[in-house]
């Protein structure tokens, strides 16, 4: 159980946290590393990708609770590809080809509209590795809140405070 | 206009890329989470402006660790202490002044034009007065 000094409660910093902890003196956890207990009710709200060989190929792995996508009944195996327009998962995974590039944690935030309501989220990826050197896997986690109507303001300090 | 900001850290004599936001406020507090963790490392905040027209980047250092500001004011302090004690620096104590040309000694012992001239005038003069005298004196012989 990964305990976190920080007081701070935003997800991302909280995920930062755990990875930091997860990866020791290495430059990044595997994913074996990354369990369940030691994110608690954050979990929810976490994803983990699978990268292969060809990163436009990449599947989810699982898919938390709170970012699941409506019509899918399985996440397993699923094309990160497919992930359809307009859900948060896909917006949090929108970036995914960067962190394979840069091999560092991205923050992103942003909004968007669902129907008749804007949606504000903010999302981190973070790189995992088994040898240490290839990227294969991604850890991802994200929420998202209603702020307005659609095409409604938000502000920077709503995405951040998501 | 894209607006990044890259936290780093400190490691092994170089700055490393720890992570990267979109948002100034969680890059700071992340800056200060690192610092503030287990290993106590030192951290800046860089904000990168891409500007997608000029195709340019700027980079600034927004934010620095306060013992990495403390070693830095210490280091321009002993810089600029350094530069006071050498001659010809801006606040130097002893000022170093341009020395004067000087002619060196064999400039100066060269005749100039002007006495060339007069010797040659002045030795003239004298032999035409010898020949007049010369010619004087023989007339009266």
């Amino acid at each position: 159980m990964t305990t976190f000094l920080s007081g701070e409660r935003r997800l991302v910093i909280r995920i930062l946290e755990l990875w930091e902890n997860l990866r020791g003196a290495r430059r990044f956890p595997s994913v074996s590393d990354v369990e369940s207990a030691d994110l608690g009710a954050y979990w929810a709200n976490c994803f983990l990708i699978a990268v292969g060989a060809q990163p436009e190929l990449a599947s989810f792995r699982y898919v938390g609770g709170g970012l699941l996508v409506p019509d899918w009944d399985e996440v397993a195996g699923r094309a990160v590809a497919d992930c359809p327009e307009q859900t948060v998962l896909r917006h949090a995974s929108s970036y995914m080809t960067k962190v394979i590039h840069k091999r560092v944690p991205i923050s992103i935030g942003g909004d968007f509209d669902i129907d008749e309501s804007r949606i504000v989220y903010r999302s981190i990826i973070l790189p995992l590795s088994d040898d240490g050197t290839l990227v294969n896997f991604l850890f991802g986690a994200a929420n998202c809140r209603l702020v307005a109507g659609a095409g409604g303001l938000a502000s920077p300090a709503d995405i951040r405070q998501v | 206009m894209l607006i990044a900001y890259e936290v780093h850290t400190y490691e092994s004599g170089s700055w490393q890329i720890a992570s990267l936001f979109d948002d100034r406020e969680l890059a700071l507090i992340e800056a200060r989470r690192i610092e503030e963790g287990l290993r106590h490392r030192e951290t800046r905040v860089v904000e990168e402006t891409h500007d997608e027209e000029s195709g340019r980047t700027k980079s600034k250092v927004i934010y620095s660790s306060p013992k990495l500001r403390a070693a830095e004011s210490a280091a321009t302090q002993a810089k600029q202490t350094a530069q006071a004690a050498k001659p010809g620096t801006p606040g130097a104590v002893r000022r170093h002044r341009r020395p004067r040309r000087r002619r060196s000694a064999a400039t100066e012992s060269q005749p100039s034009l002007g006495m060339i001239g007069l010797t040659f005038f002045l030795i003239l003069g004298f032999g035409i007065a010898a020949l007049i005298a010369l010619q004087h004196f023989s007339n009266l012989g």
